[in-house]
């Protein structure tokens, strides 16, 4: 149980971290490059430690620490089930964003990537569910694939 | 190790089981015709697949097992061996990934559940092409049959948003293994629950990673099948991860999903 504790305490960590990301991301500035990565870039924010979990029918919540964001105080809650980390509510938002009063109450958004294409996001191809052929020139892939033909 | 962003690339593509099969090759060497020839026979295999495996044509083999004219017992090896995985994916899968399940357009005079391996077909064939191409030592390579990859060396990978498709959700880096997407569209659902028969609906769609294509695929196939449940289930593999899109669009990760490090 406290290797599930530790790891959940990571988690939240991270999460928190990926949360002021996503809506700083939002917050109409356009400062982020679509090639940067999620987690760990903005080292001023820390969290330490999450509180006792409490049981739901679905699993224990555990809610992580308030942390302090240059957007403001960003708490998540994570529910874990089994030792899975399978859903994630934001408690606490910063105000006086638009885009977090329509976050608020929502799964945070774990994994959100801005990349108006495959190549602005610097890879190399391209996972999704499977187009045919028709759909194939509408796919990202077909312009991955187009970049790199040779005569 | 290829410092990848110095190392040349190229790219070939071409349309086999109804989507669009992108070869992407890395290293030295890419051009004349010892690389082309290698090149030839990989699409050649995955035609020769087709041609055996597809219900969609009147002389493959299923067509011909599910009409009753050819016995089971005597079929190709490697259709046996296409069965007896679906039986194996069945088991794995609780039952949501289910080859035995009615074509989209029954034929006539055909009763009972129909063998339909196309599920587990596409990243298998891909998954023997891939062995031919390790072959190739001088060459990191990246097979993807409309989504579903196969890679040898290290590439990084776009997850297609399925709310947007200009968009990604995530990225990952896969190293000498697989990447799969299964998924539904806002259309409505593609992937049936086959327990019960009732269309997915939790999730627009679940994306898994881990060594072997062929599994990868089923796995994300009985993910979004499986809907509310499947990233307990996913975390509960060993050795596959997973990410699911919530019909939200959210996205949730299993506990061994590797960070994209860039």
């Amino acid at each position: 149980m406290r290797r599930i504790t530790m790891w959940i305490v990571g988690t939240i960590c991270a999460l928190a971290l990926l949360f002021s990301y996503a809506t700083s991301r939002n917050d109409g500035t356009n400062e982020q490059a679509s090639g940067s990565d999620d987690g760990g870039t903005d080292s001023s924010e820390t969290s330490s430690g999450s509180s006792a979990a409490t049981g739901t029918a679905d699993g224990e919540t555990y809610d992580g620490d308030v942390v302090e964001t240059r957007f403001g105080d960003v708490q998540v809650q994570a529910v874990i089930a089994d030792g899975v980390l399978v859903d994630v509510v934001a408690l606490q938002t910063p105000s006086g964003d638009r885009h977090n009063d329509e976050i608020n109450g929502k799964a945070v958004p774990i994994l959100r990537q801005e990349a108006l294409d495959a190549q602005s996001a610097d890879i190399e191809s391209v996972s999704g569910a499977t187009y045919t052929s028709e759909a194939y020139s509408e796919s990202l892939q077909s312009a991955l694939d187009a970049a790199n033909f040779q005569s | 190790m290829t410092a990848s962003a110095a190392a040349a690339r190229r790219a070939w593509v071409e349309a086999v089981m109804g989507t669009r099969i992108s070869l992407h090759l890395r290293g030295d060497g890419l051009v004349g015709t010892e690389v082309e020839q290698a090149v030839s026979q990989v699409y050649a295999g995955l035609r020769q697949i087709e041609a055996m495996f597809s219900p969609f044509r009147a002389d493959s083999q299923v067509t011909a097992i599910n009409s009753g004219e050819l016995a089971v017992s005597e079929c190709d090896p490697l259709v046996r061996e296409v069965m007896d995985l679906c039986d194996l994916a069945r088991e794995r899968t609780d039952g949501f990934f289910d080859a035995a399940i009615p074509l989209p357009k029954p034929r006539a005079r055909q009763v009972g559940p129909l063998f339909n391996p196309t599920g587990l077909v596409k990243g298998w064939a891909v998954e023997r092409a891939a062995r031919q191409l390790r072959e190739l030592v001088d060459h990191d390579f990246c097979l993807n049959a409309g989504g579903d990859i196969m890679v040898g060396g290290s590439w990084r990978m776009g997850i297609e948003d399925p709310a947007d498709p200009g968009r990604l959700v995530a990225r990952v880096q896969v190293t000498d293994g697989a990447i799969a997407t299964s998924g539904t569209t806002y259309r409505g659902g593609h992937v049936v629950s086959p327990p019960n028969g009732v269309p997915a609906r939790d999730l627009l769609a679940a994306t898994v990673i881990g060594p072997s294509l062929t599994w990868a695929d089923v796995y994300a196939t009985a993910a979004v099948a499986r809907g509310g449940q499947a990233l307990r289930w996913l975390d509960h593999l060993a050795d596959y991860a997973g990410l699911v899109v919530k019909s939200d669009g959210t996205a949730l990760v299993t506990s061994d999903w590797p960070v994209f490090a860039g």
